[in-house]
């Protein structure tokens, strides 16, 4: 397993697509620092960047962009496999399907937190640079550290979910576009139609569920002046129940179905 | 010992809004280890079908596959490390190098990059090891799909249509490199269309059609066995018509060519000079012709499909 995993990991780092997009990714984040910065500096007198408050709000945006990030690459990942026909090649080498389906996830998710990773680094060191420049950067303690930490994990569990949800539909559908799609459908037309009109939905939409990840809970309107309180916990059985039926139906129907 | 042995198999595909297509039906086949064996059929007689069962691409409904001694699919992960296979087009990535895709290949089974260099010097391929896959004609991929299979010193090698792409040297060489591995002690499993390359390539034959086993030996057995029903003779004389007159009254069929008559139906060719000479006529050229897997092959495979 271990060989397959490095394989794997050489694999889609050594892809184009891949390439490109962490740099759009690190380009983006770079961009929002660069701008943070400059607003910073246009404060007349003391200003209100208080690292303290900012920092985390930095990390919600880099789990925001990194599951958009993850969710294109874990589609081009696995829709391009199945293009070029290489998980048939691979099976000649290791015929236990599972495995090879374990290694790639295994290989795609570690991919993403890599990058979370360094994406946190960056838009946190714009965020520090922007409270010393023309802000505070006081108050900074353990708990602090403690709670930026916390919301960085987060944030990479959700980049980690994007990536598998995606990897997940381009394995059942064999197709890049498919998963591209389907992820533009659902998040651009279907889950806004839900929302408005199919009001019991509102508990189970991945938008709710990220938004009540990120944010720690989220008030859901149910019609009227019914709302419930979508919690963390609550969030995070959505998405792994999405990320169980999507991943699991398509390691399924892998290691069952004829290679063709 | 046999390297492959197939019992009973069946597979039927069974598709959306399609009627089940049956591609293997009750297929047996046996192939002894050592040398090149044919694996020849018409267009959807099953051949890729028994292919990607061999190598658990495909689940078969019924029968008993077992590659190398072992059951398949079941002890594939242990057989897989001496399976070398090319089925149908090579699956590579288009904008990896040749050199690359073969390294990510070797990396799962721990293979150094120096057995890269070896097999791509082998299907002469080192040159254009550095450029990209798409960049490579149809002929540079199958040679570069066959290095892929030769990466693990395989001690079978499953090859499905190998000469696809190649140009009449490129053909050649393919056929060299085959006869030399299987003379090497390993299993040279190839399917193909090109009747004449089997028959110079091949030790062992098998035909199939529908599914199904038509008949399998050695290349001279399958061909003798089917000569009977070819039995042809080739015969020069000076005067045709009056020979073809003279041969047809003895209950021969005869047929009149530009220079020679073929005449059907002699059990021995000394039977044909034996009327000729009461005639007083001679022949200058007597010659049987002989079957070739070619001629066999389309015997048995038009009655079948």
């Amino acid at each position: 397993m271990s060989r397959l995993l490095v394989v794997e990991m050489r694999r889609i780092t050594a892809r184009r697509a891949v390439r490109w997009l962490t740099l759009a990714f690190l380009a983006a984040l770079i961009l929002i620092g660069i701008s943070a910065l400059r607003d910073a500096g246009k404060t007349p007198g003391p200003g209100d960047f208080v690292f303290r408050e900012r920092a985390p709000e930095a990390a919600n945006i880099v789990g925001a962009l990194l599951t958009a990030y993850a969710f294109l690459v874990g589609a081009t990942y696995a829709g391009a496999e199945w293009a070029a026909g290489t998980v048939q090649a691979l099976l000649f080498w290791e015929p236990r399907r599972v495995r090879v389906l374990g290694a790639k996830l295994v290989a795609l998710s570690v991919g993403v937190v890599g990058v979370g990773v360094v994406g946190h680094v960056v838009l946190t060191s714009f965020a520090a640079a922007a409270s010393k420049a023309d802000g505070s950067y006081s108050g900074i303690d353990a708990d602090l550290w403690r709670s930026l930490l916390a919301a960085d994990l987060r944030a990479l569990v959700m980049g980690v979910f994007g990536g598998a949800l995606a990897f997940g539909i381009a394995g059942l559908t064999r197709s890049t576009g498919a998963a591209l799609g389907a992820g533009f459908v659902y998040f651009a037309i279907l889950e806004q139609v839900l929302r408005g009109l199919v009001r019991w939905s509102n508990p189970f939409l991945v938008g709710n569920a990220f938004a009540a990840w990120l944010n720690g809970e989220l008030e859901i309107p149910m019609g009227g002046t019914e709302t419930i309180v979508m919690t963390r916990t609550d969030a995070g059985l959505v998405m792994l129940g999405y990320a169980v039926v999507v991943v699991g139906g398509m390691t399924v129907l892998f290691a069952r179905r004829d290679v063709t | 010992m046999a390297v492959i042995e197939v019992r009973g198999v069946r597979k039927t595909y069974r598709r959306a809004r399609r009627p089940p297509q049956r591609a293997l039906d009750g297929l047996d086949l046996t192939v002894e280890e050592g040398g090149v064996f044919g694996f020849l059929g018409p267009n959807g007689s099953g051949k890729t079908t028994t292919i990607r069962v061999l190598l658990g691409l495909v689940r078969p409904e019924a029968g008993d596959v077992r590659v190398l001694g072992r059951p398949v699919p079941e002890s594939l992960p242990e057989v897989i490390p001496h399976i070398g296979a090319l089925v149908e087009s090579p699956q590579l990535f288009p904008n990896f190098s040749g050199r690359r895709n073969l390294r990510l290949l070797a990396g799962v089974a721990g293979l150094p990059d120096s057995r890269v260099d070896e097999v791509l010097e082998q299907v002469g391929l080192t040159d254009r090891a550095s450029d990209r896959v798409k960049g490579y004609s149809l002929g540079m991929r199958q040679r570069l799909g066959i290095a892929a299979a030769l990466l693990k010193k395989p001690r079978l090698l499953v090859l499905d249509e190998p000469s696809n792409g190649l140009d009449p040297a490129g053909i050649r060489e393919v056929r060299e490199l085959l006869r030399s591995l299987g003379a090497a002690g390993v299993t040279v499993f190839v399917s193909s269309h090109l009747l004449g390359e089997v028959e110079q390539m091949c030790d062992h034959v098998a035909i199939v059609a529908r599914g199904k086993l038509l008949m399998t030996g050695t290349v001279r057995e399958v061909i003798a066995a089917n000569r009977q029903s070819t039995g042809e003779v080739r015969v020069v004389v000076a005067d045709l018509a009056a020979a073809a007159v003279a041969l047809s009254g003895h209950g021969f069929a005869v047929e009149t060519g530009d220079d020679h008559l073929a005449v059907r139906g002699a059990t021995d060719p000394a039977e044909i000079t034996r009327v000729l000479a009461r005639k007083k006529m001679y022949v200058s050229q007597l010659t049987p012709v002989e079957a070739s897997l070619e001629s066999v092959f389309f015997e048995l495979t038009e009655g079948a499909s």
